[in-house]
Parts: structure tokens; C-alpha cells; sequence
């Protein structure tokens, strides 16, 4: 009975949705066509092309499963209660790992590569930083939090195959401005009677964050995640996911997010989102310089078929952003409805071709297996638009030698206008900074007074094996403006036996993260046309509209600030991981001290000790016969 | 529920029980036929392939490992039951211009690496004392299932090892040794903690064959590559990958693996009687001194196969019939049944003993055969009673 409705329940949403692609720009951008998912599970699959201005192309999978239940204000007891007690497309694994370390919400991101900002602007995944990032939300009701933290990393350790163990206390930081959470929490703090309890009534959550910016990403992570999705790679756009052509790019990202969301605009119903993506960066010209591909080409596999699961399964093909050459590519099929812009502003319109797999290769036999192909008059474009991220930042080691060293981070504000940025930093134990010798420039100059750029510095030490150093910093960055940082350290002496294995290569030093607050129009990929990323970014808008209506008490001036965030992109611009050299020991050396102390003793102290031991007695030439028979005898 | 449909269902329920329990106690030798008890006894098997080298010129040991890998999953080993520790990546090394492969052969035909590879314990992990963790079942507590190695006494566990070795060490990653002396006491360890029934050892390094000169555990059939003063060699190199991508003695082991199937009947001997110094170039060892089966009775399958043998016993489901028909004398039977003796010392000894008692053994208990015929047949009927009740019950509430 129970299934009967809930697969007729799917049914009206996936009519409902299909209606709502199929009435084409209009409905795109109507805000009342957003559907409310009341399902109790839902799967959604959706997949981002976009040729980059180098040749490249990028592509975004992206897997969104839901997990629904109705709380009201009375029965908010926190994402991972109550829900997990029956699975249909859910991963299990994920569900229950969730529930038994209190996890509220999760962040595991492994990338392999670089991610270039000048050339590729920004992601579409919130984190490209370099090796493996992990961060929770975790609840600490029950004052669990650091045990279920080390139960969390070894768990998912095993679950992903990588050795996310070694996130451990020597790693481990919690922000206190950055990575704040990104579930919608807040709204359960609607009207005033819940309002007056909020203390009591939120839970206590604290956040840890780690990563590894040493750890290989391989088909041995990438099995394990494609294990979680409902259809694995059977079907569906995840058919395309190929470890063979997926490695063999310039850049990989894959990463699953937890967090817990609202369903409609009250927040009546509340839902657990698991999104899952891939993203890699193509390397199309590498062979033969011809910017042309096509999908067979790039992901050596097809898709003959919708996930029959899924609720909606598209490609979004953003078109290539060319300048005074019109047409000069040719898309091949070219989308039914027709391609349609989004952005709001000149700076950033962005035209897309949406193919629904749904609906195409349902009612089109003839197009299965699906295939775009894009083709450039002489293989290049002519010209492009070139590409100006709003904050780009680059981190670097300065100094020489095996006792001091540097760290200066230049970060670069493209904007007109000035931004608030959040810089967290985190050093291992090993590199001694040193903070007196923190000194700000500003477009090259020296500044003294620190304040108008560092609004605020939070600052934790580090402890000799337990705890890393951090250093996050509020600042200020004016329009228009490169400010540098610099600070010094020490190197530290490692015993023995802390080297790995392969200690002459050198000590990796994770991503510093700049957390940005830019406006949504500036040469970014952004939500890239994903419907599910827009409906739940315009939802939390909504949402925080609606609570500063109700904030009437906080003045105009606030009103103002919020409104404008409300209207801001919240992203994460990630540096340059670092490799630092430490002072390797001789590690034959004790084998060199053995060896030597042994010849010394054998050689000096043993015939020392030989000739001072012995009697030496001159003998007769009488008795010398009987001597010698003696010592035959013996 | 009405009385009488309860009534229906318990007669119906005393009928099918009593025919069953006719049925079985004529048949136990045909069912116990029927399974076919292995002559080793193992219900389970485990493979542990290590390969202790790092860096992308030791390429052929991670394409030893994973041929290995690759041969104990086609001939049945699930993913949960093999303990692979690679340490380092060289799938997905820069260097490798055939990214996410592993190939062992310069033809190319077959990747190792696959589309569904899950390595356990890699790069900084592979160290000696996580290995010897790993054997002994010492690991620390928040440690997860698919890096732990949940054997009992009746787990066959292939246990194969390649890297750089010397006479009597094997070099973990460069930086540190495990001893002939730690292995012996590692095996010894799983011994006495009732962790094995047998063990192959199987070791592809330099002077392989002095590794297994320390082990004094019963039940451990050991071989290896090469004998003290004797190079282990790599048996060819692709010139596009630009290093050597097996090692002999593997290959010519897989040569004949490769010909296996889950119903071979191909034995350890004809294994062993393949080995030849021409073709490795290198005098491969024996040692089955503490083996007690003959090796012409031991099949290749009893080790790299996963050959599921169910065991026929029953002392739990004992206990349980006679909670139901008396329980008065629950207490007194309990505790002979609840803990045997040497469990305290395991469970002692091992801190993550919740997760080994219940989960892994593939054993399906019905009956023992040391049990009288008419005893087994009280017991049958009444668990055909319970399950049958059980039965009724359920589809009466739908």
C-alpha cells in the first residue's frame, strides 16, 4: 500500500517536472513552477558540459538523492535522527554512518590536480582543493564529538578506500569563520514563540575540518562512490563514468555532501540532500590541437538510457562564449527547445542547451544512444571572452635553506567594488610561525595600519605533535587591489622515526581557503544551470528574506547588509598545496655509527685490551720444548 | 487471531515438522554428502596480498599483487574477504601513460586495476606494524571492517608478500624490515588465537625462501622464490610503460593459476611440481613440514579459490530448543554452551571481538553428527514447530 503511493507519488512529480522543462524558457524562470518534492526519496541526475577558453572541456556530474521526512518547529531533533529507518534509494552505507557518529553534515571532496581560476574561472563543485578535504558538522549533544570524529574519518577510510585515518588530532582544526554550515538549520527559528527557545533548542553542533593534500585519487575511491548511486553506472549518466578516461584528464574532483534541506518555502518538510559529483577538466586539444569532441570521444562510453530511478536526468551544455564570430560552431543535435540564457546581467549571460534524457531518448528512440558532438569552423574558435575571476589567490614558499623558511599568499580582488573575504590557513606542527613577523602589502607597499585590511585574526598556535597551527583572518580587500602576506617560520627537527618513507620528497602543506562573498554576476560557472542547485539556492534566499521581514527590529542599516548577501555567491577559492623540505636525517646513519664503533672496538680496543692483558715473560730456550708440547695438549 | 486458526496452523505446523524430521533423520549422510565437507575443514577463505614497495620503478610488485588480486576474485574471494595493501599508486601515477591501469603483461590485454579494484591498506599505511596488526587481529578500535582481518579457526588464508627482501627480512616502503622471526611469531600469534586452519605463504622477493624459515605453527604450507644467496628476477619490461611488469616466479605461478577454475581439481602439487630454474632463474622453496595434509590431496582452490563448505553442527540451536520445550533447565545447559573455554583468553587478547564472534563465519549449523538420531530429531521437529508458528503468525497479521 505504502509503495503503491509512493510510486504514485513519483509519478505526479516526474509529469510534474516534465511538463515544467517542456514549457521551456518561461517556466525556467518562473519561480512558481519550482516543484515541491513531498516524495519521500527522490534521485535527480544531472551533468554540466562547457568547452573553457583553452580547449578544454569540463564536465560536472552531479547525483542529488533526497531523503524527505515532516518535521515541524515542536520535532526538530537534527538532520540524522529518525530518518534512516528504511532505504529505497539512499545509500545505506552513507545513512548509517551518518546516524551512529551524530553527523549533521558531511564534506568529503578527493581531487587530483590543479584547478586553473585564470583560465577555467570558477567550479561548479564548492571544493577543488588538492588531495582529500573532509568536513563535518557534527552534534555535540552528548559531548561525543571528538570520538565520533575518529570514528567518522577511520569509517569513511574503509568506505572510500584512502587513508582519510591520518586525519587525526595532529590535523584536525575547527574554523571559526569559514565553513560554516550550509543545511538549512535556521528555520526552525521562524516564529517568535520558537524564537524565545532557541538556545534550548538548537543543537549544540561543533565543526571539524582536516585534509590530506598528499593522498592519490584512483578508480579504487571512485569504485566505492559509484557504489552509492541508486542505478550505479548500469544506467543513466553515471554510465559515462569511465575511471580509465575519467583519470586520465587534467583535472579530477569527486566529492559527496551531506546536508540537510528545506522541501518548500515554510520549511514544513525537511529533507536530507546527498549530492554527489564528479568534475574533471579534458584535455580535448592535447592530441591533435583541434578544440572539437565529442561525448563518445571525451567519456568512451554512452548513455542509452535515463537512470529509470531518477526523477529528472539532463545535460546542460553551456555553449561556447565566443565574441564578434557568431555561429562559428556547430552543435550537433541541437536541443528541441532551443538554447535559453541565464545570468542576469550582460557580464554574465550565459546561453545553455538543456537536453532532458527523460523525455529525448524516451519519446525519440532514434536518438539513443545519446551523443552531442560540437565542431569549430577550422577546429578553433577565432576569438573567446576572456575569463576574470573575481578573486583569484596564489600562496608560495619564500626563503632558503633547511632552517627558515617564508609563507606569502597573494590574494587578487578583480572586483570593482571592495570584498569581504575569510582566509583560513592551517601549517602543520612542524613549521614554527612565527607572528610578530606578519606584515600586510598593499599593491606592493608596506601598510602599518593593519586594521582596515584584517578586520579580524583568529590565531591558535600549534603544539609539537598534537595539534596544528591556524590562522584565519576576516579581511577587507579593496577594489581593484593585490594584498600579500607574509610570515616566517622554522623549520622543525623530526625525530627518526617521524619521516615517511619517502622523506626527501618533502612535507605537503594543505590548501589555504579563501571563503568569498562575490557577486553572483562576475565570470564564474556558478550553479551552471543545475536546477536543483538554482531551486535551493533562490529557496534560501526566500527563506532569509522572509526571516529579515520578520527582524523588523534590527534597523534599516542591517536590513540593507543582508539584503545584499542574500544576493551574493558564497564560494571557496582554494590555493596552491605546498611541498616543504625538512631536514632529513642520514638515515643509514646509525648503521654507519654500528659498523664504525664495531671496527674501533674490534681493531684499537681489542688488541689494546690483548696487550694489556697479556704477560710477556721472556723464555728459556730450555724450557721453550716443554711450552710447545703444552700448548699442543691444550 | 482466532484460537482456531491458530489451532489449523499448529497442526499444519506438527505435520510438516514431522515429516521433515523423518526425512532428515534418514537422510544426514546424503545431506553431509551433499555439502561435501572439505578434506581441509575450512568453511572460509581470506587472501592478504601485500606488496611492500614503493615508488614507480617497483611497478612489477603492484602488478604481482594485483595479478594475485585479480586471480583470487575470479576464482570467488569477495572484495570483504581480500586484505590488499599496495604501497604506493602507480595506477594513477603521473608517470603512467595508460592512467588508472595496471598491466602485467607487455601485451596489454588484461588491466589489473579494472573497473572495480578496492585497495585496503595503501601508501603510508603499508607499514610492518600495521601488517602484523592486521594478522593478529590487534587493531585499534575505531578500525573498519574491510581493513581487519575477521578469520576464525576455520579460515584457509592465502598470504602473499612481494617487495624487496634479503636473507631472512622483506623491506616494508624502503624505510623499515619485518624479520623471518616477526612473521613466525605473527603466525604463531593467529594459532594460538584460533584465527586460521591454514595457511598458504607465499613470498616473491630476494632470498624469499629464508622468510619462512622461522615459522613453527602448525598447518602452514609455505613457499617461495628463491633460495638464501639467490636473486629474485623480473621476468619482462614494457618499453612503453619503461619498467619491468612482473616477476618471474609470479608469472609462472599465474601461468598456472590462470588455467584454474572454481572447479578445479588442480592440486598444490601441481603447482609446485611446475616450478623450474630455468624459467625463473631462481631455485624456488617448499616447506611443508608443518602441513599435515598430503600436497597431492590439497586443491589450489582450498587457498586461491572461495570454496563455501557448510559445516554441520548444533550446539546453539540446542540450547534454544530446550529454552522452548523446558525452561527450567535453560540455566543449567547455558553455560556449557555460552562461552568454551579458550574464549576468555581470545576475547582477552582481542579488543575488537564483537565484530569477529558473529558476523564472518560462513558456518550454517543444522546438526552434528556426534548427536544420537532420535536426539536430532526431538530437536528438529521443535525448531520446524517454532519456525512454523512463526510463519502462521506473520501471515496471519498481514
Amino acid at each position: 500500500m505504502l509503495l503503491l503511493t509512493g510510486a504514485l507519488l513519483a509519478l505526479s512529480i516526474s509529469s510534474a517536472s516534465v511538463s515544467a522543462s517542456s514549457a521551456g524558457q518561461e517556466a525556467f524562470t518562473a519561480k512558481d513552477a519550482i516543484p515541491i518534492l513531498k516524495a519521500p526519496e527522490a534521485f535527480h541526475e544531472e551533468l554540466v558540459l562547457k568547452p573553457l577558453n583553452d580547449g578544454s572541456v569540463y564536465s560536472h556530474f552531479q547525483f542529488t538523492t533526497h531523503i524527505g521526512t515532516v518535521m515541524d518547529e515542536e520535532h526538530f531533533e537534527g538532520a540524522a535522527s529518525n530518518l534512516f529507518t528504511h532505504y529505497n534509494l539512499f545509500p545505506r552505507s552513507i545513512g548509517q554512518i551518518l546516524h551512529s557518529f551524530d553527523v549533521e553534515e558531511l564534506h568529503l571532496t578527493f581531487t587530483q590536480g590543479r584547478w586553473h581560476y585564470g583560465d577555467w574561472g570558477y567550479p561548479i563543485a564548492p571544493s577543488v582543493g588538492t588531495g582529500v578535504e573532509l568536513w563535518a558538522w557534527l552534534n555535540d549533544e552528548n559531548k561525543q564529538t571528538d570520538t565520533n570524529w575518529k570514528g567518522l574519518t577511520n569509517t569513511l577510510s574503509g568506505l572510500f578506500c584512502a587513508s582519510l585515518n591520518f586525519i587525526d588530532d595532529t590535523i584536525t582544526i575547527e574554523p571559526k569563520l569559514s565553513f560554516r554550515n550550509e543545511g538549512l538549520y535556521n528555520v526552525h527559528t521562524r516564529s517568535p514563540a520558537a524564537k524565545n527557545n532557541t538556545e534550548s533548542r538548537t543543537n549544540p553542533r561543533k565543526l571539524r575540518y582536516g585534509s590530506l593534500p598528499h593522498e592519490n585519487v584512483c578508480t579504487e575511491n571512485l569504485t566505492p562512490w559509484i557504489k552509492l548511486l541508486p542505478c550505479k553506472n548500469k544506467s543513466g549518466i553515471a554510465s559515462l563514468l569511465k575511471s580509465h578516461k575519467l583519470f586520465d584528464t587534467r583535472f579530477y574532483s569527486m566529492a559527496i555532501h551531506v546536508r540537510p534541506v528545506c522541501e518548500d518555502e515554510l520549511c514544513s518538510v525537511k529533507s536530507l540532500e546527498l549530492v554527489q559529483s564528479v568534475t574533471t577538466v579534458f584535455d580535448v586539444a592535447r592530441h591533435d590541437g583541434s578544440y572539437d569532441w565529442t561525448m563518445t570521444g571525451l567519456f568512451e562510453r554512452e548513455i542509452t538510457q535515463a537512470c529509470p530511478l531518477a526523477t529528472t536526468s539532463k545535460v546542460v551544455l553551456h555553449l561556447p562564449q565566443t565574441t564578434e564570430y557568431r555561429n562559428q560552431y556547430q552543435l550537433v543535435p541541437f536541443p528541441p527547445q532551443g538554447a535559453y540564457s541565464i545570468g542576469s546581467t550582460q557580464d554574465n549571460i550565459q546561453e545553455i542547451a538543456v537536453y532532458d534524457l527523460k523525455t529525448d531518448l524516451e519519446t525519440h528512440p532514434a536518438s539513443t544512444p545519446f551523443q552531442i558532438s560540437l565542431r569549430w569552423e577550422n577546429s578553433r574558435p577565432k576569438s573567446v571572452l576572456p575569463i576574470s575571476p573575481g578573486i583569484v589567490a596564489h600562496r608560495y614558499f619564500t626563503g632558503y635553506g633547511q632552517e627558515h623558511g617564508g609563507l606569502a599568499i597573494e590574494i587578487h580582488n578583480n572586483n570593482e567594488q571592495d570584498v569581504e573575504a575569510i582566509y583560513l590557513d592551517t601549517l602543520p606542527w612542524y613549521l614554527k610561525l612565527y607572528l610578530h613577523t606578519f606584515s600586510i602589502q598593499l599593491n606592493g607597499k608596506t601598510i602599518d595600519n593593519q586594521r582596515d585590511l584584517v578586520q579580524k585574526m583568529y590565531y591558535q598556535p600549534a603544539v609539537d605533535r598534537s595539534r596544528p597551527a591556524v590562522l584565519e583572518l576576516a579581511l577587507r580587500l579593496p577594489a581593484k587591489s593585490m594584498v600579500k602576506f607574509s610570515v616566517s617560520f622554522d623549520k622543525v627537527f623530526l625525530k627518526y622515526t617521524e619521516h615517511p618513507p619517502d622523506a626527501n620528497r618533502g612535507f605537503d602543506v594543505g590548501c589555504a581557503v579563501i571563503t568569498v562573498q562575490l557577486p553572483r554576476e562576475r565570470g564564474q560557472i556558478g550553479y551552471g544551470g543545475l536546477d536543483h542547485l538554482r531551486i535551493y539556492q533562490e529557496r534560501e534566499a526566500s527563506l532569509v528574506q522572509s526571516r529579515l521581514t520578520m527582524d523588523e527590529d534590527d534597523g534599516d542599516e542591517a536590513q540593507v547588509i543582508k539584503r545584499q548577501e542574500s544576493e551574493m555567491d558564497r564560494i571557496r577559492v582554494y590555493t596552491e598545496t605546498l611541498l616543504v623540505s625538512l631536514p632529513t636525517p642520514d638515515f643509514s646513519m646509525p648503521y654507519n655509527v654500528i659498523t664504525l664503533t664495531c671496527t674501533v672496538i674490534a681493531l684499537f680496543f681489542g688488541s689494546i685490551f690483548n696487550l694489556m692483558t697479556r704477560n710477556f715473560e721472556v723464555v728459556e730456550p730450555k724450557g721453550a720444548k716443554d711450552a710447545k708440547g703444552k700448548g699442543k695438549s691444550d | 487471531m482466532r484460537p482456531g486458526t491458530i489451532l489449523k496452523y499448529l497442526v499444519a505446523s506438527v505435520c510438516i515438522a514431522s515429516t521433515l524430521a523423518i526425512s532428515v533423520s534418514t537422510n544426514t549422510d546424503d545431506v553431509e554428502g551433499f555439502f561435501a565437507k572439505s578434506k581441509s575443514g575450512h568453511t572460509n577463505n581470506w587472501a592478504v596480498l601485500v606488496c611492500t614497495s614503493r615508488f614507480w620503478f617497483n611497478y612489477r610488485h603492484i602488478a604481482n599483487a594485483l595479478s594475485m588480486y585479480r586471480t583470487v576474485k575470479r576464482l570467488g574471494i569477495p572484495d570483504s574477504n581480500i586484505i590488499m595493501m599496495l604501497a604506493d599508486d602507480v595506477a594513477c601515477n603521473p608517470r603512467n601513460i595508460f592512467p588508472a591501469t595496471v598491466y602485467n603483461n607487455k601485451g596489454r590485454h588484461l588491466d589489473l586495476y579494472g573497473e572495480n579494484v578496492e585497495v585496503d591498506y595503501r601508501g603510508y599505511e603499508v607499514t610492518v606494524e600495521n601488517f602484523i596488526r592486521l594478522l593478529t587481529g590487534r587493531v585499534a578500535k575505531d578500525t573498519p571492517r574491510s581493513k581487519r582481518l575477521l578469520t576464525d579457526d576455520q579460515s584457509n588464508i592465502l598470504v602473499y608478500m612481494t617487495g624487496h627482501g634479503g636473507e631472512e627480512f622483506l623491506k616494508f616502503q624502503d624505510a623499515e624490515e619485518i624479520s623471518a622471526y616477526d612473521l613466525g611469531d605473527a603466525f604463531q600469534q593467529m594459532y594460538e588465537k584460533k584465527r586460521y586452519n591454514e595457511i598458504l605463504f607465499m613470498i616473491d622477493t630476494c632470498q624469499a625462501n629464508t622468510m619462512y624459515t622461522k615459522i613453527h605453527s602448525p598447518n602452514v604450507l609455505a613457499t617461495g622464490s628463491s633460495k638464501l644467496a639467490e636473486s629474485s628476477y623480473s621476468h619482462h619490461g614494457d618499453p612503453d610503460i619503461g619498467v619491468a611488469v612482473i616477476d618471474r616466479f609470479t608469472y609462472y605461478v599465474l601461468e598456472l593459476l590462470e588455467k584454474v577454475d572454481q572447479n578445479s581439481k588442480a592440486t598444490i602439487k601441481d603447482l609446485f611440481d611446475t616450478y623450474d630454474y630455468n624459467l625463473m632463474h631462481s631455485t624456488p622453496g617448499v616447506r611443508d613440514d608443518l602441513f599435515k595434509r598430503p600436497l597431492d590431496q590439497v586443491l589450489l582452490t582450498d587457498f586461491f579459490g572461495n570454496v563455501q563448505n557448510v559445516e554441520l553442527t548444533e550446539p546453539k540451536d540446542q540450547s534454544s530448543v530446550q529454552t522452548e520445550d523446558e525452561p527450567t533447565t535453560q540455566e543449567e545447559t547455558e553455560p556449557t554452551f555460552v562461552e568454551p573455554s579458550g574464549k576468555e583468553n581470545h576475547s582477552a587478547t582481542l579488543d575488537t571481538q564483537q565484530d569477529d564472534a558473529s558476523t564472518q563465519d560462513h558456518t550454517f549449523e543444522i546438526g552434528d553428527p556426534t548427536q544420537s538420531q532420535t536426539y536430532r530429531f526431538a530437536a528438529f521437529a521443535a525448531l520446524s514447530i517454532a519456525m512454523a508458528g512463526a510463519l502462521a503468525a506473520g501471515s496471519s497479521f498481514v
